[in-house]
């Protein structure tokens, strides 16, 4: 009998696990391997049931069956690593995007990684919107001293698809069937506002226009890029939707930059 | 007697506005606080609203306290903010692991009840004690594996564990009766021998035979709680009296009322051993 066995144990345990069932012959000498299996399993089962949860239009759109033979691989390779698993799977689109077998389905990825920017802000810090008054009454002078933070649910995205119209059409209809993706760029925001989480369409603009400001560009920089990736873009219209759908829950003027929150 | 000695369920998300709006007396809910580890978002504003109305209890998966590593800080740290915030009245854990090397295994997995592993368990019942500043009620495990090694019969391992560190335990029916199964001893005999004093919670679960086509029975929570498993509920509450009791269920979630009439089934069996059948209650 194995003396002062706790610390042996785990480590023969995991190597059981990875298929060396015999590093437990101190503890196991009998047959028991039927016992290894449900372990395997459960703890596979476990991982994949995260990522099934989290790639929900995935999964709808190539089955449910091909998404969850996906995510075992990914699991086999990338382990969980804390027992929170929220945010497990947070780089699964990148590993989609680059899995041979989704050769043949080259826009997976980009619906993974809206399913991702959907949870991400699913489970981000709560905060209030902004305003349209409280950009309104800057002054020019203030617009160009004054950054827009975006709402910490925010994502951004860019497709040379129509990545975000497959996604939403999938979402709201729950069919994709006769949809076609178009060769046509789409930009997509996915904020929370309350409850809910919401993808929106933008134009090039819009999209330029955020990434500006999450960059920490001033509302006159971020003004600029709109119209350096759109010139005929309506700067007022583009701020007045950016504002309505959330995208900002603070205004930050350039002499309160670096003070703690 | 527990003010608490009512049903509960297990609290799932697609039964938050069904949970929120129940009126049944003395429903209470259990969460995993790692389900709940998040900045903010819809989960905790609706278990927030569920607490206004109804005792909680926090039932953790994932601090490993039988792991061969300290439980990790950061997650012991976010259970003690959910704590913090959401007051249960009961918080629990496994006597099990899954935390090693970097790597979670989502699992609650065995290990052999040693002295040294007695020592080290209680020192991380210890910690997370103090860390939460509160008694913490811990759960047998389901078992697979005919482990040797063992200093303890596991009756006698969480005994001494609740001697040490001042913990209660949660007893899981179901797993009694899987592991029962799956190593071949009497669950009778471990129903009766648990330490009534020391229960704080029970627990009442599904299970299933393994279709990898063992003799094996699998703790899946997937399915209603079996007959076997509520003979063994009402042996135990004829001996140790009503406990907290909850049903689980992870997979497979029937609809909410689906689950309520179980967790009523559990509400009356405890009335019945208030107030036993063929005697007659006078004011």
């Amino acid at each position: 009998m194995p003396e002062a066995s706790t610390p042996d144990f785990h480590g023969a345990f995991c190597s059981a696990l990875a298929g060396r069932p015999e590093s437990l012959g101190p503890w196991l000498p009998a047959a028991g391997g039927d016992g290894l299996s449900v372990y395997r399993n459960t703890i596979l089962k476990g991982a994949i049931d995260v990522l099934a949860a989290a790639y929900g239009t995935v999964a709808r759109v190539v089955g449910e069956d091909w998404l969850r033979a996906a995510a075992a691989d990914y699991v086999r390779e990338r382990p969980p690593t804390r027992p929170s698993m929220l945010d497990y799977g947070a780089d699964f689109p990148e590993w989609l995007a680059a899995f041979p077998p989704a050769r043949d389905t080259p826009y997976l990825g980009g619906v993974a990684l809206l399913d991702r920017l959907w949870n991400r802000a699913y489970f981000a810090a709560d905060a209030e919107a902004i305003t349209a008054s409280a950009v309104t009454r800057l002054s020019p002078d203030e617009l160009g001293a004054t950054t827009a933070r975006l709402n910490p649910s925010a994502g951004l995205a860019a497709f040379d698809q129509t990545i975000a119209s497959l996604w939403l059409a999938q979402r709201r209809e729950g069919d994709f069937r006769g949809f076609e993706l178009q060769a046509q760029p789409e930009y997509a925001l996915v904020v929370r506002v309350g409850g809910d989480v919401e993808l929106h369409r933008l134009g090039p603009g819009g999209y330029g226009f955020l990434r500006a400001c999450e960059a920490g560009e001033t509302l006159l920089r971020a003004a600029e890029r709109a119209l350096d990736a759109e010139p005929q873009a309506d700067l007022e219209a583009l701020v007045a939707l950016c504002i309505q759908v959330g995208a900002f829950s603070a205004l930050v003027s350039a002499s309160d930059q670096g003070s703690p929150e | 007697m527990n003010p608490q000695a009512t049903a509960g369920l297990g609290l799932k998300p697609q039964h938050y506005p069904e949970a929120l709006a129940s009126e049944a007396a003395g429903l209470w809910v259990e969460a995993h606080p790692e389900n709940y580890m998040c900045a903010g978002g819809p989960r905790l504003a609706w278990l927030e609203a569920i607490r206004e109305r109804r005792p909680i209890s926090l039932h953790g998966v994932g601090l490993s306290l039988a792991s061969d590593e300290d439980p990790d800080p950061s997650h012991l740290a976010a259970l003690g903010r959910l704590a913090d915030r959401f007051q249960p009245f009961l918080v629990s854990e496994h006597l099990a692991w899954s935390q090693r090397g970097g790597v979670y295994r989502p699992d609650l997995l065995p290990f052999p009840r040693t002295r040294a592993a007695l020592d080290r368990i209680a020192a991380n019942v210890g910690r997370m004690q103090d860390a939460l500043g509160r008694q913490v009620l811990i759960e047998n495990p389901a078992l697979y594996l005919p482990l040797e090694g063992h200093d303890f019969g596991e009756v006698d391992f969480l005994r001494e564990l609740t001697r040490r560190t001042g913990c209660g335990l949660l007893l899981d029916v179901n797993n009694v009766y899987v592991s029962a199964n799956n190593l071949g001893f009497s669950a009778e005999s471990y129903i009766d021998s648990v330490p009534g004093a020391l229960v704080g919670e029970v627990h009442l679960a599904g299970h299933a035979p393994d279709d990898g086509g063992s003799s094996l029975l699998i703790d899946t929570h997937g399915r209603p709680v079996a007959p076997a498993v509520w003979a063994l509920y009402e042996r135990l509450l004829r001996r140790i009296g009503p406990r907290p009791t909850l049903i689980e269920r992870d997979d497979d979630i029937p609809g909410f009322a689906d689950l309520m009439s179980e967790r009523d089934r559990a509400d009356r069996l405890m009335a019945d051993v208030r107030s036993p059948k063929g005697q007659t209650v006078h004011a």
